[in-house]
């Protein structure tokens, strides 16, 4: 067995509102290209990208879920066995943070992990290379805003100028490991506890720190 | 009219203007370019490499066949029906489809019996909640055609491509149960594609929900297009079902082919990307009509309610109630003439009525389609 590379395949999810830009990191992260010829997603798009994690292969399935809401009803069907999640709002719309909890709520409530717990969930600030005028500015807010609505983490993220879109991924990929292994060892009583570890060198703040 | 293939417009519009249209070289650069169908670009600049070839005596002979029964239509709607069928799936020529499509869809009668409609309705201001609906469909549809950056920076209603774009997604409006009927039908057709679909979990939402809503204009080659649209106008909502399958047929029913998708994002991914070079314009249409004899218009209704039937024993009462659709031009000629049979001011039921439920082809439609049917009608003319 140990001849072998292990291989972890990943469901994610990338949601939020029309137009915030969701297409546009998957490209980046998975093609390395942007364009700015925008045509929006219908029902789903899906991608593919592969990384090399420490010894093992991540094979990440991105599934691209178009923003509109009036595919409501049918996100169930998308939501199925994900593993972890992105939600994207755009930086120069403040409609599109409003909408956040929405797809949170949304999300927690037709999916959760075999622990019950909810998926891990990454929240990205995208178009950050645009003049932004209202929450992002203040870190603290977000940090907080965060905590209280169960996401792991937030960034700030440009699918134009490649800003921090593999350090969110990587960061989601490191939750979803440690979910994955905290369901593991629920079968033998749990006796390490988390660590509380403030990475400086990562442009977000995250709490449930994972070593 | 644009939708028209072979507008001279869009011909003699190649390389016109050195036209403001972004710089982005997935548009051919700053030289204004379009192809016979007026695309500047994008993913629906993808020419069929299969597109049938007409000679010129045949093209001119249908064109007299068309235009005889533009002068009779209802003599042709309601005694050869069948006839009108089957030049419809012969395709409609390109210099009268506009016209066609509107006597099809009955909006030529729109116009007709409410005069000054079409003004009052483009005086408009609109309502802010199908404005917002509009906006998000405007780029779900075809962002690269000519017309689209000058009506997209105009912004008004009285753009008709705005609402034209709007129609077509309307049209498609989806009832949350053809997914079911879709892959019941599937099972009957075509076990083999079934199978592996159900092997891995590919719930028909996941490729179906752009064909249907789109009537496959951003999956086919654009020349397919216009052909199933033709059968589409005339047939209504059961041409839908039947591309789909015979699509789903054509992608994954044989060993060979489902040997190359093993996997369920190998298999999304043909499906979502279906290589135009494997659509042939004639295949499609003939295979659209030899599957007609298994998936028949009463085959999609019973499945329809045996589908309504099983959604309410497991999660209750529908919140949009399928009811019935209207199959096609033959059954709005149907409807029009009980409706006027019971009312004599029967023809204001297709303005502005509130007749549930929405489908395909539906009596009833929102102000703003009105519209766009009505400037087609001023407007559209060949």
């Amino acid at each position: 067995m140990q001849n072998n590379r292990k291989e972890h395949l990943y469901k994610i999810l990338v949601i939020g509102d029309l137009g915030v830009g969701k297409t546009s990191i998957i490209k980046r992260y998975v093609h390395q290209t942007y364009s700015t010829n925008y045509r929006a997603t219908i029902g789903v798009d899906f991608a593919l990208k592969v990384l090399n994690w420490d010894s093992e292969t991540v094979r990440l399935q991105l599934w691209d879920i178009a923003g509109q809401e009036r595919f409501g009803n049918m996100t169930r069907v998308y939501y199925r066995e994900a593993m972890g999640a992105f939600i994207v709002f755009d930086v120069t719309r403040p409609t599109t943070f409003e909408a956040v909890s929405k797809w949170k709520e949304d999300l927690d409530s037709k999916l959760t992990l075999s622990n019950g717990q909810s998926i891990a969930t990454v929240l990205l600030a995208n178009k950050c290379d645009q003049k932004r005028d209202f929450l992002t500015n203040n870190s603290l807010k977000m940090d907080q805003y965060c905590k209280e609505n169960g996401f792991v983490g937030w960034f700030e993220t440009s699918a134009r100028e490649n800003i921090n879109i593999n350090e969110a991924a990587n960061f989601l990929v490191k939750h979803i490991i440690a979910s994955e292994n905290d369901i593991l060892k629920s079968v033998v009583p749990d006796t390490i506890s988390p660590q509380l570890n403030s990475d400086k060198e990562m442009t977000c703040s995250y709490w449930l720190s994972l070593d | 009219c644009f939708l028209m293939s072979g507008t001279l417009e869009s011909l003699s519009g190649l390389g016109e203007d050195g036209s403001s249209f972004g710089s982005d070289s997935e548009i051919n650069g700053p030289v204004r370019r379009t192809d016979k169908y007026g695309f500047l670009g994008g993913c629906m600049l993808r020419l069929c490499p299969f597109e049938a070839d007409i000679a010129v005596a045949v093209a001119r002979q249908r064109e007299m066949k068309w235009l005889d029964m533009f002068r009779n239509w209802d003599k042709w709607i309601s005694r050869r029906f069948p006839k009108v069928k089957v030049r419809c799936r012969k395709g409609i020529p390109s210099s009268l489809r506009c016209k066609a499509w509107q006597l099809l869809s009955n909006s030529q009668e729109l116009l007709e019996s409410n005069p000054g409609k079409f003004e009052e309705l483009e005086k408009d201001q609109g309502d802010p909640k199908w404005l917002d609906i509009i906006e998000k469909d405007l780029h779900r549809q075809f962002p690269f055609h000519e017309m689209f950056p000058q009506f997209y920076t105009s912004h008004t209603f009285t753009s008709p491509l705005l609402l034209i774009f709007s129609f077509i997604y309307r049209v498609g409006y989806q009832n949350p149960l053809d997914g079911d009927i879709f892959f019941s039908l599937l099972r009957r057709v075509c076990p083999m594609a079934y199978r592996h679909l159900k092997k891995f979990k590919i719930d028909p939402i996941l490729y179906m929900t752009e064909w249907f809503m789109c009537i496959f204009s951003r999956t086919l080659p654009w020349s397919c297009v216009l052909r199933v649209w033709d059968m589409f106008f005339c047939e209504g909502v059961k041409i839908v079902f039947r591309v789909g399958l015979v699509l789903l047929k054509q992608m994954l029913g044989s060993v060979d082919k489902l040997r190359e998708i093993q996997g369920m994002y190998e298999t999304m991914e043909r499906l979502r990307n279906i290589p135009p070079e494997a659509i042939r314009e004639e295949v499609l249409v003939q295979e659209v009509r030899v599957i007609t004899l298994s998936v028949t218009e009463a085959l999609i209704e019973r499945e329809c309610s045996i589908q309504v039937r099983k959604w309410r024993e497991s999660r209750g009462e529908l919140t949009h109630q399928p009811g019935r659709r209207l199959h096609g031009t033959r059954a709005i000629f149907e409807q029009k003439h009980r409706a006027a049979a019971i009312s004599s001011g029967g023809s204001l039921l297709f303005l502005g009525g509130h007749v549930p439920p929405p489908g395909p082809l539906r009596v009833s439609q929102p102000e703003y389609l009105n519209k766009t049917l009505l400037w087609r009608e001023k407007h559209g003319g060949d």
